[in-house]
């Protein structure tokens, strides 16, 4: 590939999430069999990570100084503050759930964190799913105006 | 409960396979979400409810000064307003709509619409729903008008434009910028406002004007200069898509637009080829003198009729001369219809014509020219 296509703006947007790629990896590989399902793919790092994703194509979607009607920019300016929303749900998901561990860890007999885990997931899932969605089919049609 | 049985399951598993498990657990997952998510997205926009954002798509018009690009952005927008190709059509901000407006009646009353000058730079907006059964989704629609110069700048190879700052004179706090000549502009574009503009739009037209290519001098010159110009602005984009760009260029269409149309009128009319209009400095004229007199009047009434102000609908399209037209010109153009088909996936040729008429009595390609362009 040439090098200048590995700095493409896709592959720009992708660095953030690459820290929990690696994480989730090192957990799977090397501790196999020591950790339960639901402590492999670390939450609070994945929703971290896609808030820095989040804020990443918001940075990418500029508004234009070509001529025309004042309220031009209203849409570039509104695009970009849903992904900031996006971003700010991403953080406090991911300090909601660290908040939950640590609530777990301290009350160690109650299992909180073990018997809820799923809908956590599910909470995640659904989450991430619905706005990369939004941002795959509309708000991506905004970026890139340098 | 459902975790517990989920890690009493997953435990089960030896090695590897609860990996596999968890890995094929979660994509169902995802999968169920995704097309949750989608339906969800659908049924918001279906419905109308507020904080749905229309899909941003942008067409950049690519032509020479003088073209019709303007002509052709308000002969759109002439049927747009009418709800030809879409009922649900809004348009944006009181300077587009009073813009549109006035180039409007201008074009319908048969004057002119002047040239756009750099500062009447204008990006017309407009939105419209386009429904799919019980589905429905809103786009905003940007279409930019450019003076032609700038086109032309993307073209211009020259040498490359290196910023360079002027030493501050003395009285002047600031070091100025070097004011870029005629001839040093090239990849400067890439800098500016309407590059990026282009480099980001979705759809490009690129105009090619018939009557100054067939009533050109040397018309074959014109030609092979266009195609160029063509062709080296569509390689500056696709390196600058490269570079910056989501997506690929390959994804987003082209349309090669043909105006004028109705200049060759006279050609059709005298049965003489387009080619010999290109080749007119083969013909011997003592051998064939009476024909190289009509050449050169021919071209002569080619470049009036292209020139011409007034633009009000008055010629009923004739089927035969369109094929004539188009079979003619596309042989001239072969070889840039095959560039465009190896590098993208959508590529089209489109005649339009301000003073013929389709059957429904629009403005010749132009309808035509929406429905293929508007997502």
């Amino acid at each position: 590939m040439h090098p200048k296509n590995l700095l493409t703006l896709h592959n720009q947007l992708a660095l953030p999430m690459i820290p929990f790629f690696i994480d989730t990896l090192a957990r799977a590989l090397l501790l196999r069999g020591q950790l339960s399902w639901y402590q492999i793919p670390d939450l609070v790092m994945f929703s971290v990570t896609y808030a820095f994703f989040c804020l990443g194509v918001m940075m990418t979607v500029n508004p234009y100084n070509l001529p025309t009607d004042e309220d031009a920019n209203i849409k570039v300016e509104l695009v970009r503050q849903r992904l900031l929303a996006y971003s700010i749900w991403a953080i406090c998901l991911g300090a909601g759930i660290s908040f939950f561990r640590c609530f777990d860890e301290s009350t160690p007999n109650t299992h909180l964190y073990k018997d809820n885990v799923i809908y956590i997931f599910m909470l995640v899932l659904a989450f991430f799913t619905y706005s990369f969605i939004q941002i795959c089919r509309t708000l991506i049609s905004y970026v890139n105006r340098v | 409960m459902t975790s517990e049985k989920l890690t009493e399951f997953v435990s089960s598993l030896s090695g590897w396979a609860s990996i596999v498990a968890l890995v094929l657990m979660g994509g169902g997952a995802l999968f169920i979400f995704v097309l949750a998510s989608v339906i969800f997205d659908e049924l918001k926009q279906g419905l109308g409810l507020r904080g749905a954002i229309p899909v941003s798509h942008k067409v950049a018009i690519i032509g020479l000064p003088r073209a019709g690009k303007t002509t052709l952005i308000t002969a759109m927008f002439d049927l747009i307003q009418r709800g030809i190709f879409s009922q649900n059509v809004k348009l944006h901000g009181a300077k587009t709509i009073e813009t549109v407006n006035r180039y409007i009646a201008n074009l319908n009353s048969g004057e002119k619409i002047g040239p756009t000058s750099e500062r009447g730079v204008f990006v017309f907006r407009f939105s419209y729903i386009k429904r799919l059964g019980i589905f429905r989704r809103a786009f905003d629609v940007e279409i930019a008008d450019f003076p032609g110069e700038y086109s032309q700048q993307l073209t211009d190879e020259k040498e490359e434009f290196k910023i360079e700052k002027v030493a501050p004179k003395a009285g002047r706090k600031r070091a100025q910028r070097k004011k870029p000549s005629s001839t040093e502009l090239r990849y400067t574009l890439l800098n500016r406002e309407f590059f990026s503009w282009i480099a980001s739009s979705r759809e490009y037209l690129f105009i090619i004007d018939l009557a100054s290519i067939y009533s050109a001098a040397n018309g074959r010159a014109a030609v092979a200069d266009i195609k160029a110009r063509i062709r080296t602005s569509w390689q500056v984009i696709e390196d600058a898509t490269a570079e910056r760009g989501i997506g690929s260029s390959r994804n987003r269409p082209v349309r090669v637009i043909f105006t004028k149309v109705d200049s060759l009128l006279p050609a059709y009319e005298s049965k003489i080829s387009l080619d010999s209009l290109l080749y007119d400095k083969h013909i011997d004229e003592s051998v064939n003198r009476q024909l190289a007199s009509n050449v050169e009047a021919l071209k002569e009434e080619i470049g009036k009729r292209g020139n011409a102000n007034d633009l009000t609908r008055k010629t009923i399209l004739q089927a035969d001369f369109m094929t004539w037209a188009t079979s003619e010109n596309a042989r001239n153009f072969a070889d840039l219809h095959e560039f465009f088909h190896a590098r993208v996936r959508h590529a089209d040729d489109v005649y339009v014509s301000m003073t013929l008429t389709d059957e429904d009595g629009n403005r010749f390609g132009v309808k035509n020219l929406l429905r293929t362009i508007l997502p």
